[in-house]
């Protein structure tokens, strides 16, 4: 059976969105990105034993002037991947903002948390419970650690969203 | 088979069932036909067979709307609702739906007896349950892209997408999920930009254009064609409204 799935990926500037999807979908690592304007696209066939999942990926430009315009891309989506910094703090001041941007359409949206830059143990400043505070105040699927540059838990992230939301169907 | 094949076999039986309950319980119909405004037939059922062909009935169908519609129009501004014929032993009524064409015979000795005009509200009741079958089928977008095609031979890129991003239909060597995403998100941002509503853009190159045209309330329209000409750009959204106007 051939599905199609819409993911949005949101998240401030240089988290690393256009990184993870780069890594998913391209199998490689990015060693140099510029800012995505406004959106950006990426395509993957995802198959399970029975279905075969086209997943639509919407890159979401994290500036901040990008951001009135994201809350029209959101809708209809199936599900979304919320990125903060585990190497930066201040990626996570803003995720009330990019909740009210994924979930404006569809209150019930399913969430994935996902803390990047993994590789990087040494400069790690985020703790646990700090994701886990949101993780819990939003109702997220799951919080997981990912690296872009290492592709631990990469795949696992997709598959957890993509099992959610065929649950949900 | 071809596509439009397969979608019509499908609406069939679906149409097909609620024609078979009406002439079960209306003693006075006979018979009764269901097509496209274009002329495709869809379905067709009697109980007892006439002279003309399905095909045959369809299309005079198509073309007694065509002109019932034009001359209301024309001369009284007004939008047909149905068209009446009355023969010596039959009646024909014709209904026209937002998606189809209907036409159904009748005895007329029966329908004198039990009252016409509650013939026809019957008869319009089941051409809107009838048109709200074909909107959620494939049928129109296949009628609109073969409207296109025909309209606009030299088409590269066809896709009707939900606004959402969601492909619905699409004929383009792009993969269709990156193609989708990204009318959507240019519909999405004339939107922003326009501050309401868009109706249609044109992305002008070169030697080739990108047209989005909004289709429904919840779908677009978009091609690509060899050609930068804004007076025959122009021609060809003229066309596109003329068929969306048709078909939907």
């Amino acid at each position: 059976m051939k599905m199609f799935m819409k993911i949005i990926t949101a998240g401030d500037g240089g988290v690393g969105k256009t990184t993870l999807l780069y890594r998913y979908v391209k199998g490689k690592f990015l060693t140099d990105t510029k800012a995505t304007l406004g959106v950006e696209f990426f395509w993957k066939v995802f198959n399970t034993d029975d279905k075969q999942i086209d997943l639509q990926l919407w890159d979401f430009g994290g500036q901040q002037v990008f951001r009135h315009i994201l809350k029209n891309y959101a809708s209809g989506a199936n599900g979304a991947l919320l990125l903060f910094d585990l190497t930066n703090k201040s990626s996570l001041e803003q995720i009330d903002e990019w909740v009210d941007i994924c979930r404006e359409k569809d209150p019930k949206l399913p969430i994935l948390f996902l803390g990047t830059k993994l590789d990087l143990t040494n400069l790690i400043v985020v703790e646990d419970k700090d994701a886990i505070f949101f993780k819990e105040k939003y109702g997220f699927l799951d919080y997981i650690k990912v690296s872009s540059k290492t592709d631990e838990n990469v795949n696992l992230a997709f598959q957890l969203l993509v099992n959610e939301i065929i649950k949900g169907l | 088979m071809e596509d439009q094949d397969k979608i019509i076999e499908e609406l069939e039986s679906d149409v097909s069932e609620l024609i078979e309950k009406e002439l079960e319980s209306a003693s006075a119909i006979i018979g009764i036909n269901v097509g496209t405004p274009e002329g495709t037939k869809i379905t067709s059922r009697f109980k007892k067979p006439i002279n003309m062909t399905v095909g045959e009935v369809t299309a005079a169908n198509s073309s007694l709307v065509f002109l019932s519609s034009k001359m209301l129009r024309d001369s009284l501004n007004q939008d047909v609702g149905y068209n009446l014929i009355t023969g010596k032993d039959r009646i024909v009524l014709s209904i026209l739906s937002e998606n189809i064409t209907m036409i159904a015979y009748l005895n007329r000795e029966l329908a004198d007896l039990e009252g016409l005009g509650s013939y026809i509200n019957r008869l319009q009741k089941l051409a809107l349950q009838i048109s709200a079958i074909i909107e959620t089928s494939d049928i129109l977008k296949e009628e609109i892209f073969k409207g296109l095609k025909r309209a606009i031979p030299n088409t590269l890129v066809l896709a009707i997408i939900t606004k959402d991003g969601l492909p619905i239909k699409i004929q383009s060597t792009m993969p269709e999920p990156i193609l989708s995403a990204m009318i959507a998100a240019l519909y999405n941002l004339s939107g922003v930009l326009l501050e309401s509503g868009m109706e249609y853009s044109i992305i002008g190159g070169q030697n080739g254009s990108v047209i989005i045209h909004e289709l429904d309330e919840n779908r677009i329209l978009a091609l690509a064609v060899p050609e930068s000409d804004e007076r025959k750009l122009g021609s060809y959204i003229a066309k596109i409204k003329a068929i969306i106007l048709k078909v939907i």
